[in-house]
C-alpha cells in the first residue's frame, strides 16, 4: 500500500514524457491521455489518504534505502488533505481544459506541463527532505513559469517574466537557507535538523528561518511578497490560473509555511506574529486593490491573495481552532477560487474579454455560468451555508479568544470589503438587465467542472460537521497543534 | 402515580377535541353527550390525582393541582352551559372548547417552564379561534386586538423565561427578567395598563368561552406569576417592584371598577369588573407575605366561581332577550327567578358582602394590606374598601335594570330556564360562593396552605373570623326575615301616586344607566372617562398608532445611513484604492524593492 504515495508523482511525471512524445501530433487523444492519468492519481491520492486518515501517517523508503542515506517519503493527514484536493482540483481543472485549451496551439505541450507542476506539486507534499522540498518546488515553478506565458503574448511574456525573476530570487533564499542548515548540522532530512536546532546558535537559527520564510512567503504572495502574483495570474490561461492560483500557491508555499512554522522552527514563535503582520496586511491590501480593478481575472487575483491572508492570519493565531480555521479556508478557498477562474474562462471563451465594463448581464445569456460564478463569489465573501463562512468565523472566534482583537475586527471588515466587490462585480455583469439578451451557453465540458465545483464549495461546510470533522480536519490539527518528529523512528514502515 | 397528575386531564381534554374531530359527522345529540362526558372526566381525574397524591406531592404541584380542579370544574360549568346556549355550535367549537381546557390545564400542570409556554400559546390559540367564532366585524376586531396583545405578552414571557433559564445570577438581567415576565404575565391577567384586550375579547366570544376567559384563562397568567414571584424570584428580592405592582394593582383595582360604572353592555361591564378583581389578587400578591398570597388565591378561587356565574347569568339574560344592552332588560324577576337568585347572590359575592365568598378572600387581602402597614399598603387598603363599595354600586345597576322595573319586551317562552344543563350550574355555582364564604377555615387549611407550602407562618384564626361575619350576617338576615315578615304582612300596600293623579309602572321605573350616566360628569372623572373613550390610555390604539409612523421612520433612518455609509465608504475606499494602485506599477525593479523591503522586516522581527 505504502507504494501508493509515490505513485502520483510518478505517474505525472511518466505522463508528462509520454505525451510530449506519443501524442504530441494528437490533441484529442493527448487530452484523454491527460485525463485519465490525472484521474488515476486522483484516486491514487483518495486511497492513500483514507489510508492515512484511518492509519495515520505512511513512511515510505524510495529504493528501499534507510534513514539517513536514502530519500523518506512521508504522508501524514495534513499533507494528505492538501494531496486530495490538489489531485480532486487538477482533475476538474485538465477536463475542463481539454476545451478550453483547444483556441491555443500546441495542447500536447501544455497538458505536459501541466503534468510536470503537478508532479512537482505532488513530490512537495510527500518530501520529508527540505533539498527534495526544494527541487520539486523548483520543478513545480519551472513549469508554472512556462504555463503563465503559454499565449505567448506581450503581456503574459511580461507577467512570466517578472514572476520568473521573483520566484528565483525567493529559490536563492531558499537555496541560501539549505545550504546553510546542511553547513551547519551537516543533514537535510527535516527531522535530523530538527535534532540538531538546539545545536545552532540563535543567530544561525533566525538566519535561516528568516531566508525560508522570505522565499516560502513570496510564493504564498503575502504582502509585501506579492507583488508577481497579480499579472502571473491574471494573465495565464483560465485552467493555469485555477490551479494556480486554487492550489499552487497553497501547496508551494502555505503548506511550507505551516510546516515550518508549525512543525520544523518550533522555538521561534516570532514567525507567528510575522505571519500575523503579513496576514494582516495581505488582507486589508489585497481586498482593497481588489475593490479598485476593473479587469475580473485581476480582481480574482487581488482577491486571492486577500483569502491567503486569512490563511495566514489562522495559522499566526495558531491554537486548535487557528489551525482549524486555516485548514478549513485553505479548502474552501480552493474550491471556490478555481471554481471562479474557470467561470471567468469560460465568459472569456464565449464573450473574447475580462473587463468588467465589456460585461453585462450574462445572466440573460449564460444562465449556467451565472449561476456558478455567484456561487463562487457568495463563497468567497462568506455567506452562511459555505465553507468560507465558517472557516472565517473560526479565524475570528480564534482570534478574539487569543487577544487579538484588532484583527478580529480587521477579519471582519475584510470580509465586508469582500462582499462589496464580489457584489459590485455581480451586480453589473451578471444581474444587469441588458436588451434583447441573446442566449450563448458555455460548452458543456466548461459548463461540468464548473458545476461539481460550485456544488463542493457549497457543501464544503459539511468538513465541520462533527462526526466528519473528527477524522478528517482534527487529525490534521492535531498534526499541526502537536507534532513530534522524534515519534517517526528509524527503520519504521507506517 | 405522579404521572396522573399532570397527564391525565391534559390528554383526557386533547383526547375529547379529538374525539370531536372524529365524530364531526355525528348529531348534536351525540356530541352533547361526548363533551359532557369529557368535562366530568377531566373534573374527575383531577379530583382524583388531588386525593391520590395530596399526601405526596409539594406545595407547588399541590397548587397547579388546585388550579387545575378549579379549571375543570369551571370548564365542566360552561360546556354545560354551552349545551343550552349554542345548541347548533359546530364540532369546530366543541373541539375548540376542550383545546383551551387542555392548554389551560397544561399550564398550570407541567413541571417545565417550556412546557409551560408551549401549553400557554395553545390556551392562546384555541381562545383566538373561540373569540373570532361568532366571526361579526366586532369579534374579528376583537379577536385580533387579544391575539396580537397576547402574542406580544407571550414573547415577554418566553425572554423571561429564556431568560432565567441561562442568565439566572445577574441582578440587573435579573430586574429586567422579571419586567419580562410581569408583562408577559400581566397582559393574560389584564393588569393595568395592559388591560385593554379584555373588555373587548369577553363581550365578542361567545357566552361560556367568557365565562371560561374571566373565570379561568386569566387566572392562568396569575398562577405563572406567583410561579415566578415566589418560587424562582423570592417575594423578598426587591422592594421596588413590590411597590410597582402594588401601584399596579390600586390602578387595575380602582381603574377596572370606574370604567364598570359606566357601562352598557353586560358583558363588557363584567369583563371590567373582573380587570377589577384581578387588582385585587394582585394586591394580594403584591404583598409578598403569607397572607397576601393566601388572600390572593382564595380570591382567584372565589372570583373564578362568581365571575363564571355573572358570565352564565349575562349568558340567560343575553339569550332571552337576544341583546348585550342592559337599558333592553328589565322586570325580568318574575320570568326568569332562578337567574335572579343566583345573579343576586354573585352580585353580593364579587361587592364582598357576608357570607358570601368574596368577603371572605377581600377580608384576608385586607388584613394582608393592614399587616403589611406601609405607606403604600394603607393606600391600598382604602382603595380597595373604595372599590369594593364602588363595586356594589354597579351591581345594583345591574340588578336593578334586569330584574327590577318594568318589563319592556316580552320573552320568547322557550328560551326560559328549563334545560338542566343551564340550571344546574347556575345552582351549584351559587351554593359554591355560599359554601366558601362559610367555610374559610376549611377551605385554607386543607388547599391553600399545602399549596402554599413552606409559607405557612399565618394565624388561621385570623381567617376564620371571616366566617364568624358570615354568621353574624346569616343570623341578622334572619332576625330581619323573621320580624320583617310580620311587617311586611302589615304594610299598607297602594298604586304609586303623585299629586293625586296615579302613575303608571313605566313613568315610575327607574332607569339604572341613565342615573350612572351622571357618574361621567364627575370633574375628576370626567377626564378619565373621556381619555377612556379617546383611547388614549388602551396601549393596543397608542401601538396601532406609533407602529407605523416609527417604523417608518426608522426605515428612512436606516435607508439614510445605509446610503450615506454606501457612498461615503464607497468613495473613501476609491480614494485610498488609487493611492495603493500607485505602488503597484508594474516596474520589476520596484517590486524587488518590496520584497527586500519584506525580508529586511522578516529579520528585524526575527531576530528579537
Amino acid at each position: 500500500m505504502s507504494h501508493l504515495i509515490i505513485l502520483p508523482v510518478a505517474i505525472y511525471l511518466g505522463a508528462a514524457f509520454l505525451i510530449a512524445l506519443l501524442y504530441k501530433k494528437d490533441e484529442k487523444l493527448a487530452g484523454v491521455a491527460a485525463i485519465s492519468f490525472v484521474l488515476l492519481s486522483a484516486i491514487a491520492s483518495i486511497i492513500s489518504g483514507i489510508d492515512v486518515f484511518t492509519n495515520g501517517k505512511i513512511l515510505y523508503f524510495a529504493g528501499g534505502w534507510e534513514r539517513p542515506l536514502g530519500i523518506v517519503l512521508m504522508l501524514d493527514p495534513l499533507s494528505s488533505i492538501f494531496h486530495i484536493m490538489t489531485n480532486i482540483i487538477a482533475f476538474f481543472v485538465i477536463l475542463y481544459s481539454t476545451v478550453y485549451m483547444k483556441k491555443y496551439t500546441w495542447t500536447p505541450y501544455f497538458y505536459t506541463l501541466f503534468m510536470i507542476m503537478l508532479a512537482g506539486m505532488n513530490g512537495i507534499l510527500i518530501s520529508m527532505d527540505i533539498f527534495n522540498i526544494y527541487v520539486f518546488f523548483e520543478v513545480a515553478s519551472i513549469a508554472s513559469f512556462i504555463l503563465v506565458a503559454f499565449g505567448l503574448r506581450a503581456e503574459e511574456l511580461e507577467a512570466s517574466m517578472k514572476y520568473t525573476v521573483m520566484s528565483f530570487i525567493a529559490s536563492t533564499m531558499i537555496l541560501f537557507a539549505i545550504a546553510l542548515i546542511y553547513g551547519f548540522t551537516g543533514t537535510l532530512n527535516i527531522p535530523a535538523f530538527m535534532s540538531e536546532t538546539s545545536g545552532l546558535s540563535p543567530v544561525h537559527l533566525w538566519f535561516i528561518a528568516g531566508l525560508l520564510f522570505s522565499g516560502f512567503a513570496l510564493k504564498t504572495a503575502l504582502v509585501p511578497f506579492h507583488t508577481w502574483l497579480p499579472d502571473a495570474h491574471s494573465m495565464a490561461p483560465a485552467p493555469v490560473s485555477a490551479i494556480l492560483s486554487g492550489m499552487f500557491i497553497k501547496v508551494v508555499g502555505l503548506y511550507v509555511l505551516i510546516r515550518i512554522t508549525a512543525n520544523i522552527f518550533i522555538v521561534l514563535p516570532q514567525i507567528r506574529i510575522l505571519l500575523l503582520l503579513f496576514g494582516a496586511l495581505s488582507m486589508v491590501f489585497g481586498g482593497l486593490m481588489a475593490y479598485g480593478q476593473k479587469n475580473i481575472k485581476r480582481l480574482y487575483a487581488y482577491s486571492t491573495i486577500s483569502q491567503v491572508g486569512y490563511c495566514a492570519v489562522g495559522l499566526g493565531i495558531g491554537g486548535y481552532l487557528g489551525s482549524l480555521g486555516v485548514l478549513m479556508h485553505f479548502i474552501a478557498h480552493a474550491l471556490s477560487k478555481s471554481l471562479l477562474f474557470l467561470n471567468i474562462g469560460a465568459i472569456e471563451y464565449i464573450n473574447g474579454t475580462t473587463e468588467a465594463e465589456q460585461l453585462q448581464g450574462l445572466n440573460d445569456s449564460m444562465p449556467a455560468t451565472t449561476l456558478f460564478g455567484s456561487t463562487g463569489m457568495l463563497g468567497i465573501a462568506g455567506v452562511p451555508p459555505m465553507g468560507n463562512f465558517w472557516s472565517k468565523l473560526i479565524i475570528i472566534i480564534a482570534a478574539v479568544k487569543a487577544g487579538y482583537t484588532g484583527i478580529a475586527v480587521l477579519c471582519i471588515i475584510v470580509a465586508v470589503i469582500t462582499l462589496g466587490y464580489f457584489l459590485k462585480l455581480q451586480r453589473t455583469v451578471y444581474y444587469k438587465k441588458v436588451e434583447n439578451p441573446v442566449k450563448k451557453e458555455a460548452p458543456k465540458m466548461l459548463l461540468f467542472p464548473m458545476g461539481c465545483l460550485a456544488l463542493l464549495v457549497f457543501i464544503s461546510g459539511i468538513l465541520l460537521v462533527p462526526g466528519i470533522k473528527d477524522k478528517t480536519l482534527d487529525k490534521a490539527v492535531s498534526v499541526m497543534e502537536n507534532f513530534s518528529y522524534m515519534d517517526i523512528k528509524i527503520g519504521e514502515n507506517r | 402515580m405522579n404521572i396522573n397528575i399532570w397527564f391525565l386531564p391534559i390528554a383526557i381534554s386533547f383526547g375529547t377535541a379529538f374525539i370531536h374531530l372524529i365524530i364531526k359527522k355525528a348529531g348534536r345529540n351525540v356530541r352533547k353527550w361526548v363533551s359532557l362526558a369529557g368535562a366530568f372526566a377531566v373534573l374527575f381525574s383531577c379530583l382524583y390525582s388531588m386525593h391520590i397524591n395530596y399526601n405526596v406531592l409539594s406545595s407547588g404541584e399541590i397548587l397547579g393541582l388546585l388550579f387545575a380542579t378549579l379549571i375543570s370544574f369551571i370548564g365542566l360549568f360552561s360546556i354545560s352551559f354551552s349545551q343550552w346556549y349554542n345548541p347548533e355550535a359546530s364540532f369546530v367549537y366543541d373541539g375548540l372548547l376542550f383545546l383551551f381546557l387542555g392548554g389551560m390545564l397544561g399550564v398550570v400542570l407541567v413541571h417545565s417552564l417550556i412546557a409551560l409556554y408551549i401549553y400557554w400559546e395553545i390556551m392562546t390559540v384555541a381562545s383566538f379561534f373561540l373569540v373570532l367564532f361568532s366571526d361579526t366585524d366586532e369579534a374579528r376586531d376583537a379577536s385580533l386586538k387579544y391575539i396580537i396583545m397576547t402574542g406580544a405578552g407571550s414573547i415577554f414571557l418566553i425572554f423571561g423565561i429564556l431568560g432565567i433559564w441561562l442568565l439566572e445570577e445577574n441582578i440587573l438581567w435579573k430586574h429586567i427578567f422579571f419586567f419580562c415576565v410581569l408583562v408577559g404575565t400581566g397582559i393574560k391577567a389584564g393588569i393595568f395598563p395592559l388591560h385593554t384586550w379584555l373588555p373587548d375579547a369577553h363581550p365578542a366570544a361567545p357566552t361560556p368561552v367568557s365565562s371560561m376567559l374571566s373565570g379561568v384563562m386569566i387566572k392562568t397568567g396569575i398562577y405563572t406569576l406567583i410561579r415566578f414571584y415566589f418560587v424562582i424570584f423570592k417575594p423578598s428580592w426587591s422592594i421596588g417592584w413590590e411597590t410597582i405592582m402594588m401601584v399596579l394593582g390600586i390602578l387595575t383595582l380602582l381603574g377596572g371598577v370606574f370604567l364598570a360604572l359606566i357601562q352598557h353592555d353586560i358583558k363588557r361591564l363584567l369583563a371590567y369588573h373582573s380587570i377589577s378583581q384581578i387588582g385585587y389578587i394582585f394586591l394580594g400578591i403584591a404583598c409578598g407575605t403569607t397572607i397576601g398570597l393566601a388572600g390572593a388565591l382564595y380570591h382567584t378561587i372565589n372570583h373564578a366561581i362568581f365571575k363564571s356565574l355573572l358570565f352564565l347569568g349575562a349568558g340567560v339574560l343575553i339569550k332571552t332577550n337576544s341583546s348585550r344592552n342592559l337599558e333592553d332588560y328589565g322586570g325580568l324577576a318574575r320570568k326568569l327567578p332562578l337567574t335572579f337568585g343566583v345573579m343576586m347572590v354573585a352580585a353580593l359575592s364579587i361587592s364582598g358582602i357576608p357570607p358570601f365568598n368574596g368577603f371572605v378572600s377581600k377580608w384576608i387581602i385586607y388584613q394582608a394590606l393592614l399587616t403589611k402597614n406601609n405607606g403604600i399598603s394603607t393606600f391600598a387598603f382604602i382603595a380597595a374598601l373604595l372599590g369594593s363599595v364602588l363595586t356594589l354600586a354597579s351591581f345594583v345597576k345591574v340588578l336593578n335594570d334586569s330584574f327590577m322595573g318594568v318589563r319592556k319586551k316580552d320573552i320568547s317562552a322557550e328560551h326560559i330556564e328549563v334545560s338542566p344543563f343551564m340550571n344546574i350550574p347556575l345552582v351549584l355555582l351559587a351554593a359554591g360562593c355560599l359554601l366558601f364564604g362559610i367555610f374559610p377555615g376549611f377551605v385554607t387549611e386543607r388547599f391553600l396552605f399545602p399549596s402554599i407550602g413552606e409559607y405557612v407562618l399565618l394565624n388561621i384564626e385570623l381567617i376564620k373570623m371571616a366566617s364568624y361575619y358570615g354568621w353574624l350576617a346569616i343570623s341578622i338576615l334572619a332576625v330581619i326575615f323573621i320580624t320583617g315578615m310580620k311587617w311586611i304582612k302589615r304594610a299598607r300596600k297602594t298604586d304609586t301616586f303623585f299629586g293625586g293623579e296615579i302613575l303608571s309602572a313605566e313613568a315610575t321605573a327607574f332607569d339604572g344607566t341613565h342615573f350612572y350616566g351622571t357618574v361621567k360628569d364627575i370633574t375628576p372623572l370626567k377626564k378619565f372617562y373621556t381619555a377612556e373613550s379617546r383611547g388614549v390610555m388602551d396601549i393596543y390604539q397608542i401601538a396601532l398608532m406609533a407602529l407605523p409612523k416609527t417604523g417608518m421612520l426608522f426605515i428612512n433612518l436606516a435607508v439614510k445611513a445605509v446610503e450615506s455609509l454606501y457612498v461615503k465608504g464607497s468613495s473613501f475606499l476609491n480614494y485610498w484604492v488609487d493611492r495603493l494602485k500607485l505602488l503597484q506599477n508594474g516596474l520589476l525593479a520596484k517590486y524587488l524593492i518590496w520584497f527586500f523591503a519584506g525580508t529586511i522586516i522578516i529579520m528585524e522581527v526575527i531576530r528579537r
